[in-house]
């Protein structure tokens, strides 16, 4: 028995290409590797940060009812994540169906992502490249308030989305190629409608090359 | 039987975490996350002659001097020295297991072993061009009376005198005026 990770997750004599794997536990975000931002004013809402629940993870709640108000996770623009040989995996949830989205995956100008989205009737995969336009295909998942499991990866030809363990939606149209940059991990939770405020959660992000 | 200490490090984020220490040891370097595909983290040294600069985890010694494995995803710049492993004292070298990726380009990559006083190497047949042009897969290992290295899989060297007897912390470092050492994975494990 190997007690390696590396010999578990690469190929005997391979070359391991980056990867991140986030487990949301612990005192407080890790601001080394997360850039946190947020509409104005957020600090003093709740509940925002490591959530004290079992199986809580990591949740942000938006500042007010203003449409359009945010909370995001990234690298800060440290993009290590190939636009067109790349996957990620998310668990998340929105805890409100009314007006609140939440969307992960990896991002820049381009991007290839889950859409927990406000009002739709089901979750969406979303992509987006910026030479050529933003697309979006339902999965069969209702848009609803559960934790879900969310899968995607693209070969730059094909993104293909998992929900729950099941292939649940392909694009091949305005997705990130080679020359669109490469990606960064991106969470966020948004306000599609104003309202209240709107929180969203996730408990687990990794993303790797291919 | 019960689980030992073991390290991840995905060189991915904004920014190296803070239960890393940047040694200047000659100079004043950097350190930086890379903004490309599979950039990892770089380490820069300072620009004069010898100035080096390493990672490590300021003296923190949790991993065996005599059950222990090291694994690095790295590549070093043409014409500087920089290298990885688990040492004991980082600044002096001692009490330790480490990859060498010299200056001269055609040498080999070298396995060293330090005991308290004196280090040994011994050559792989793994040049260092190789190891600057493109990242590769070290695995060092010490079991109770040798130490090991392989790249990429395959057995590289092994090494039996100089053996450490202390405690180590994980390690990588560069050496010579403005070189990078890059690196995107380690991995170190008690066994």
């Amino acid at each position: 028995m190997t007690d390696s990770i590396y010999d578990q997750l690469n190929a005997y004599g391979t070359v391991a290409k980056q990867r991140v794997v986030e487990n949301f536990t612990g005192d407080a975000l890790d601001t080394d590797r997360w850039q946190l931002t947020h509409s104005i004013g957020n600090d003093s809402n709740s509940p925002n940060g490591m959530a004290d629940s079992v199986d809580g993870g990591f949740q942000w709640t938006t500042h007010n009812s203003n449409t359009g108000y945010y909370g995001q996770l990234s690298f800060n623009g440290i993009r290590p994540f190939d636009p067109v040989s790349s996957g990620w995996i998310a668990v998340t949830r929105n805890h409100t169906t009314t007006d609140t989205a939440h969307y992960a995956g990896l991002h820049e100008n381009s991007y290839f992502m889950i859409q927990g989205a406000g009002n739709e009737t089901y979750f969406r995969l979303s992509t987006r490249n910026d030479t050529e336009g933003t697309g979006n295909t339902n999965t069969s998942i209702s848009s609803d308030t559960n934790w879900h499991v969310w899968k995607a990866e693209t070969n730059g030809t094909t993104v293909s989305l998992y929900g729950d363990g099941v292939l649940e939606a392909e694009r091949t149209a305005y997705i990130p190629s080679s020359t669109t940059g490469s990606l960064e991990p991106f969470f966020q939770v948004y306000n599609t409608n104003g309202g209240t405020s709107k929180t969203s959660s996730i408990r687990y992000f990794e993303a790797y090359n291919t | 039987m019960a689980y030992k200490q073991h390290f991840i490090e995905w060189f991915s984020g904004k920014q190296l975490p803070s239960y890393w220490n940047t040694d200047n040891i000659t100079g004043t370097g950097t350190v930086s996350m890379v903004d490309s595909v599979d950039g990892g983290l770089t380490i820069t040294a300072g620009s004069g002659g010898s100035d080096m600069t390493a990672i490590e985890f300021n003296n923190k010694t949790q991993f065996s001097p005599n059950a222990s494995t090291c694994i690095v995803v790295g590549k070093t710049t043409a014409s500087k020295q920089g290298g990885w492993g688990m040492l004991n004292d980082v600044s002096a070298g001692t009490h330790g297991i480490k990859t060498v990726i010299n200056s001269t380009n055609t040498d080999p990559v070298r396995l060293y072993t330090a005991d308290g006083s004196e280090s040994a190497q011994t050559a792989s047949s793994f040049i260092c061009s190789t190891a600057q042009a493109s990242f590769n897969a070290y695995k060092m290992w010490i079991e109770s009376s040798n130490a090991y290295l392989s790249i990429n899989g395959v057995l590289e060297a092994t090494k039996s005198n100089n053996m450490p007897t202390s405690a180590m912390q994980p390690f990588a470092y560069v050496r010579l005026s403005s070189g990078i050492t890059h690196i995107r994975y380690m991995e170190c494990y008690n066994t």
